[in-house]
C-alpha cells in the first residue's frame, strides 16, 4: 500500500489555502439578504458546500477556500414560496437532564435535580438538546432505574399529599385506580390508553402482592417514570385527510410542545385544562398560552439554560488558572463572574432592552463586594450582588466580563485566537476551517519584554497561517486590555496596549478600538442577528434547520427584526412557525 | 476492607446465584479439578491516545530474544506476560470521512470507516461516530452474557461526549458506549450490591423485574404506531431495558480473590488527579473482573485529541498540543517520550494487579488478554502506519507471549487482522471484522 499523504488532505478548504497560496480568503457565508438563502448552502468557495441533512451543521462549507457559509435564512423571504405549510422534520426527543429534572420537580416537587449524575449530553451545533443525539446507553437505562426509585421512594414519604384519596376509606382498589389515571395523565402528558391504564394497574397489582398498597404505588411511580411516554416526547399528530402530508399536533402534544419549548418541563394545569378541551389547536388559543407561559419565571430559566450553552457561562466554574500569574483568581471568583454573567444577561433579556445589541454593548453590570474588589471597581458593599454603571471607556457587555474573558485564555495568558474565534464562530456563526493538521500548535514563548501583539506577529507573518488567522487575530488582539482572568489592563510588560483592530469579511467590516468599539460594531450587525435567530431555532425545535424550514426561519428572522432584535420576541416567533405549529404526517413504519 | 466469604457472596449478590449448585460456583476458582469447566477468559482494553514516539518504542532484537526500548521499559517485569507488535498498519483509518484523529479512534477496534455527521475534525470531511460494533464489544456479546455487566466502560478525564474523538466502546454503528469517568459512580454501579442484606437484596431485585417487565409491555402500544425513525428509537431503548434486567438478575460467581472495594472518593474532574483516578479505575476494574461480575472491560486514559496536562511530569502544555510539534522540537519529543513511559507503567500496573489475582494453577493474567491501543501513530504526522499495539495476559494459553512481532511493511498488514485474532483468542470464530476490504484474516504469528 502506498502510504500517500492522504487524499482528503489535498481536497476542501486546504486547496485554497496551500495549493493555491490563498489562505481562507474566499467570501464568508451566505449573505444575510434572505434572497435564495438556503439554511446550509455556503456560497463561499468553490468545494463541497455543507449540505443541511436531516441533522446536519447548516452550511459547515468544507469545501473551497474561505469560511464555510454560516447560511441563514435572513429578511422576509423574497423568492420562497410559503403558502402551504412545511414543518420539516419532527422526531421523538427524549429529555435531556435539564429536563428531566424540572420535568420531575413539576410532576412529584422534587427539588433534587437526580439528573445531574446522568451522563452528559453530546453537544450537537453548540446545544445539549438534540433529537438525534439523545441516545440511549445502558449506563442511562441504570441510572433511570435508579433516579426513578429514589423520586419514587421520596415522592411516598410523603403518600397524603401525592395520592389523593383514602386506601382505607375509599378501598384500595379504587384509591389506586384513581391515583394511577390521574397521576398517569400528568407522567405521560396525556389521558392514558386503556393499555397504558392496564399496564400501570399490573404494576401496583405486583408491589402490593409482593408487600403492601404503598409498594404498589411506588411500583406505579417506578414503571411510569422508566416508560418512554415519559422519558420521550412522542408525537403522533391528528388524523391526516387523505393526501394530506402535514397534520397540526392534537392539543396533549401542542401543551407539551409549548411547555418544552417555554419552560423546557412538563405542561402546567392550565396547559393540560385547555387540551383537555381540545383548546390547543388554533393558533390565537395558543398564542394566548404562550403570552401567559412567557410571564413564568421557568421561561427565565430556559433563556438562561440557551445562555449557559451558547456562552459557555457552564465552563466558568472548571477554570482552573495557574496561581502563579493569576494569584487573585480563585475559585469563589470563577463563581461569582459566573454569577455576574447570569444576571446581567436575565437583566438585559427580561428587564431591561432586551435586544442581541444591549448584551453586547450594555453599560452596565452585576457584582458584589468581593468581585467589584478583584476587579478594582469602587464604591460595592456588601454579599449581594448589586447593578454596577461600567467604566465605559474599560468594559460594556458581556464580552468584556471576566468569565467570558478567563474562559476564552489560556491557565497562564490570554488567548487571542480563543477570543477572536468566538466571536467568528458564536456572534457571526462563521465556520472557520480548523488549522492544518500537520502545524505546531503551540503558543508563543511567553515574554518578559515582548507584546501579545508581538508575539502573535508570526501568524500573520507566515502564509500558511496568515489567511485564517487575519480572520481572528485582528478582533482578538483587541481583547489584550483583558488579561487571561479578566482583569483590566492598560500595559503588558511595560508597554502600552494597542487594541486597534479590524474586522474583514463580514456585513460590519472596518477598523475599531477595542472590545468596547467591536461590541458597537458587532451591535449593528445582521449577521449576529441572524446567528442568534438560527442558533435559538436549533434549541428550540432541538434539530439543525433543514431546506423545508427556509419560510419559518424566514419568518423569524423578519419578527425577530420587527421586535428591535427582541430575544423573548424571537422565542415567540420560534411558537408561532410551521416548525412549531404543524407536523410532519408519517404513517407507522413510514420514513421522513 | 474485608474478604467476603462465598457464602455471603453467593447469598449475597446474586438472586439465581443462590440456586446454583456450590460446587459449580466453587470450581471457577479451579479447586473442583474434576468437574472444572475451563476458568473464565477475560478482556481488557486500555487505549491512550495521541500516539506514541516509535524511535522510543520500537524494541530491539528478535522474536524471542529482544530488548525493551525506552517507553516501553516498564514492562520489563512482565517481559514474559506481553507480546509487542511492530507494523501492523490501521489501514481503515487512512479512509474515508473525518480528520486523522477520528479516523484513528473510529477504526481502532472497529475496523470501518466512520459514519457521515457533523463534527468537523482537523481536516478531511465532517464525520459522525464509528460505522460499527467495536472488538470488546463483539467479544462481549459472546461471554458476557452470564455476568452481571456484559461490560464495563472505565474512563479518566475522557471529557465531553459527543463526538468520535470521545468513545473506544460501540455496541453498534453509531451507538456509543460512553466511558464512567467517576470512580465513585463505578463503585456504586458495580459494587454497591456486593454483600449486605440478603432478603432486601431479593426483594428489590424481584420489584425491579416486575418494573421493567412492566416497561417492556409497552413496546407493544407504542412502537408499531410509529413512523421508522422514532421506531427505531424506541426499539434501542426497549433493547436496553431488556439487557438491564438481564443484568440485574444475572448470576454474580466469585474466585477466591473477590474483595468488596473501599469506595473512592476522588474529585474526577481535576487535571492533576488524573494518575489517582486512573489507579482507582484500574482498581475497580481488576476487582470486578476478580469478582466474576463482568469479563469484558475497557479503560479509556483522556481521549483521541487528549489534552490532559501532564504536570507531574513537569508538562506546561496538554498532551496533544505537544503531539502536534515538529520532531525537530527535541524537548518536546522528549516530553512525549516521558508521557508515553508513563502510560507504560500504568499498564504495568495493571499486568501486576491482574497477576495478584490467583485462579487456579495461575492467576487472571494467564486468562485475559489486554489489548493496549492507541488511535494514532505518531502525533505529529497523524499516521497510522506501525501502530504501537502492546498485548498481554496469555487468554487462557491463547495468545504466546514474551514476544516481540515485526510485521512487513509490504504487502501492508492491516489492523483488522489483529482484531479478528482478539475474537479467535477470545474464542470467537470470526474471520473478519468491519469493512472486510481491510482485512485478510488473523494475524500471522500471532496466536
Amino acid at each position: 500500500m502506498s502510504r500517500s499523504f492522504s487524499s482528503h488532505w489535498t481536497k476542501g478548504w486546504l486547496l485554497g489555502s496551500i495549493v493555491a497560496g490563498v489562505s481562507c480568503t474566499g467570501v464568508i457565508g451566505a449573505p444575510d439578504n434572505g434572497v435564495n438563502s438556503r439554511p446550509g448552502g455556503g456560497t463561499a468557495g468553490s468545494g463541497t458546500a455543507g449540505g443541511a441533512g436531516a441533522d446536519g451543521v447548516g452550511g459547515a462549507g468544507v469545501g473551497g477556500a474561505g469560511v464555510g457559509g454560516a447560511g441563514g435564512a435572513g429578511g422576509a423571504g423574497a423568492g420562497l414560496n410559503c403558502t402551504a405549510p412545511s414543518p420539516g422534520p419532527s422526531y421523538a426527543r427524549r429529555l435531556n437532564r435539564f429536563e428531566y429534572n424540572n420535568t420531575v420537580r413539576d410532576l412529584l416537587g422534587d427539588q433534587t435535580a437526580p439528573a445531574n449524575d446522568f451522563p452528559s449530553e453530546e453537544r450537537r451545533n453548540g446545544f445539549d438538546n438534540n433529537a438525534t443525539a439523545l441516545q440511549i446507553s445502558p449506563t442511562l437505562a441504570e441510572q433511570y432505574m435508579n433516579a426513578a426509585e429514589r423520586l419514587a421512594a421520596a415522592a411516598l414519604a410523603n403518600m397524603p399529599s401525592l395520592v389523593p384519596c383514602d386506601p382505607i376509606k375509599d378501598g384500595e382498589d379504587a384509591c389506586a385506580k384513581s391515583f394511577i389515571a390521574a397521576f398517569g395523565a400528568k407522567a405521560f402528558r396525556h389521558p392514558l390508553s386503556v393499555a397504558e391504564n392496564a399496564r400501570l394497574w399490573t404494576a401496583f397489582d405486583a408491589g402490593r402482592k409482593l408487600t403492601d398498597f404503598k409498594t404498589g404505588l411506588q411500583l406505579v411511580l417506578e414503571t411510569a417514570l422508566q416508560s418512554p411516554e415519559f422519558l420521550y416526547r412522542v408525537e403522533f399528530g391528528t388524523a391526516p385527510q387523505v393526501g394530506q402530508t402535514v397534520v397540526k399536533p392534537t392539543s396533549f402534544e401542542m401543551a407539551s410542545r409549548l411547555s418544552y419549548l417555554l419552560w423546557q418541563s412538563m405542561p402546567d394545569d392550565a396547559l393540560r385544562a385547555a387540551a383537555q378541551q381540545d383548546k390547543l389547536v388554533g393558533n390565537d388559543d395558543i398564542f394566548a398560552q404562550v403570552d401567559r407561559m412567557l410571564k413564568d419565571p421557568k421561561a427565565r430559566a430556559v433563556v438562561a439554560h440557551f445562555n449557559e450553552l451558547w456562552f459557555h457561562l457552564d465552563q466558568y466554574d472548571v477554570l482552573e488558572k495557574d496561581v502563579s500569574v493569576f494569584p487573585a483568581f480563585t475559585a469563589d471568583i470563577a463563581g461569582l463572574m459566573a454569577e455576574e454573567s447570569y444576571r446581567f444577561l436575565d437583566h438585559v433579556i427580561w428587564d431591561g432592552a432586551g435586544d442581541i445589541g444591549s448584551i453586547l454593548t450594555a453599560p452596565y453590570t452585576f457584582m458584589n463586594a468581593k468581585l467589584a474588589s478583584y476587579y478594582g471597581v469602587p464604591g460595592v458593599v456588601g454579599d449581594s450582588f448589586v447593578r454596577v454603571n461600567l467604566d465605559p471607556t474599560q468594559r460594556s457587555g458581556l464580552l468584556t466580563q471576566g468569565g467570558l474573558l478567563s474562559v476564552l485564555a489560556k491557565s497562564n495568558q490570554t488567548a487571542p485566537v480563543h477570543r477572536g474565534k468566538f466571536v467568528r464562530e458564536q456572534l457571526l456563526c462563521d465556520e472557520l476551517p480548523p488549522p492544518p493538521p500537520d502545524i505546531i500548535i503551540k503558543p508563543p514563548e511567553l515574554s518578559s519584554t515582548l507584546s501579545t501583539r508581538e508575539r502573535f506577529a508570526q501568524h500573520s507573518a507566515s502564509a500558511a497561517c496568515s489567511g485564517c488567522h487575519q480572520l481572528m487575530d485582528p478582533i482578538g488582539l483587541t481583547f489584550e486590555n483583558y488579561d487571561g482572568a479578566g482583569k483590566y489592563r492598560t500595559t503588558e510588560n511595560n508597554k502600552a496596549i494597542d487594541v486597534s483592530g479590524e474586522i474583514t469579511q463580514s456585513d460590519v467590516t472596518g477598523t475599531f478600538q477595542g472590545v468596547t468599539g467591536l461590541a458597537q460594531k458587532l451591535s449593528t450587525s445582521q449577521k449576529v442577528k441572524s446567528c442568534m435567530a438560527r442558533s435559538w431555532f436549533r434549541y428550540a425545535y432541538g434539530r439543525a434547520e433543514t431546506d423545508a424550514d427556509a419560510c419559518a426561519l424566514a419568518e423569524v428572522n423578519q419578527k425577530f427584526k420587527e421586535s428591535g432584535y427582541k430575544i423573548t420576541s424571537l422565542i415567540v416567533a420560534l411558537a408561532k412557525t410551521d416548525a412549531f405549529l404543524y407536523r410532519p404526517y408519517i404513517p407507522a413504519g413510514g420514513a421522513q | 476492607m474485608k474478604v467476603l466469604d462465598r457464602r455471603t457472596l453467593l447469598r449475597g449478590a446474586g438472586g439465581i446465584a443462590i440456586g446454583l449448585p456450590f460446587l459449580e460456583i466453587m470450581s471457577r476458582s479451579g479447586t473442583a479439578a474434576a468437574q472444572t469447566p475451563p476458568l473464565p477468559k477475560r478482556l481488557v482494553v486500555f487505549f491512550s491516545p495521541d500516539g506514541s514516539i516509535r524511535e522510543n518504542w520500537t524494541p530491539t532484537g528478535t522474536e524471542t530474544n529482544f530488548q525493551l526500548s525506552r517507553i516501553l521499559a516498564p514492562l520489563e517485569a512482565h517481559k514474559q506476560n506481553i507480546v509487542v507488535i511492530d507494523g501492523v498498519d490501521n489501514v481503515c483509518a487512512t479512509k474515508g470521512l473525518g480528520d486523522d484523529h477520528m479516523r484513528g479512534m473510529g477504526a481502532m477496534l472497529t475496523g470501518i470507516e466512520l459514519l457521515p455527521g457533523t463534527t468537523q475534525g482537523g481536516a478531511g470531511d465532517p464525520a459522525g461516530l464509528a460505522g460499527g460494533i467495536s472488538v470488546d464489544q463483539k467479544v462481549a456479546n459472546v461471554i458476557g452474557k452470564s455476568t452481571k455487566f456484559k461490560s464495563l466502560e472505565l474512563g479518566v478525564l475522557t471529557g465531553g461526549g459527543g463526538t468520535v474523538w470521545a468513545y473506544t466502546s460501540y455496541a453498534d454503528a453509531n451507538v456509543p458506549l460512553p466511558a464512567d469517568n467517576n470512580p465513585a459512580s463505578v463503585f456504586n454501579r458495580v459494587f454497591s450490591q456486593l454483600g449486605g442484606d440478603q432478603t432486601a437484596l431479593q426483594k428489590l431485585r424481584a420489584r425491579r423485574k416486575t418494573v421493567l417487565d412492566t416497561v417492556m409491555d409497552g413496546y407493544g402500544s407504542l412502537a408499531p404506531q410509529l413512523g421508522a425513525v422514532d421506531k427505531a428509537r424506541m426499539e434501542a431503548h426497549f433493547a436496553e431495558i431488556r439487557d438491564l434486567e438481564t443484568r440485574l438478575t444475572a448470576s454474580v460467581g466469585a474466585g477466591d480473590s473477590c474483595v468488596k472495594p473501599v469506595a473512592p472518593t476522588i474529585d474526577y474532574k481535576a487535571n492533576d488527579n488524573f494518575p489517582v483516578i486512573g489507579k482507582a479505575q484500574m482498581d475497580l476494574m481488576v476487582m470486578a473482573l476478580a469478582c466474576d461480575l463482568t469479563r469484558v472491560a475497557t479503560i479509556q486514559w483522556e481521549r483521541s485529541v487528549g489534552d490532559v496536562r501532564f504536570s507531574w511530569l513537569g508538562a506546561d502544555r496538554g498532551h496533544h498540543a505537544y503531539s502536534h510539534d515538529a520532531d525537530s522540537a527535541l524537548d518536546t519529543v522528549e516530553m512525549l517520550t516521558k508521557i508515553n513511559i508513563w502510560y507504560s507503567e500504568q499498564f504495568a500496573y495493571l499486568l501486576t494487579k491482574l497477576a495478584s489475582i490467583k485462579e487456579g494453577a495461575g492467576t487472571m493474567l494467564d486468562n485475559t488478554l489486554v489489548v493496549w491501543c492507541n488511535e494514532l501513530s505518531r502525533g505529529n504526522s497523524h499516521s497510522h502506519p506501525d501502530m504501537p499495539f502492546v498485548l498481554a495476559g496469555r487468554a487462557g494459553g491463547a495468545l504466546r507471549t514474551g514476544r516481540f512481532l515485526t510485521y512487513p511493511k509490504s504487502p501492508t498488514v492491516p489492523h483488522n487482522n489483529l482484531l479478528v485474532s482478539v475474537m479467535n483468542a477470545m474464542g470467537l470464530p470470526d474471520q473478519t471484522i468491519g469493512n472486510p476490504a481491510y482485512c485478510t484474516g488473523p494475524l500471522a504469528n500471532l496466536l
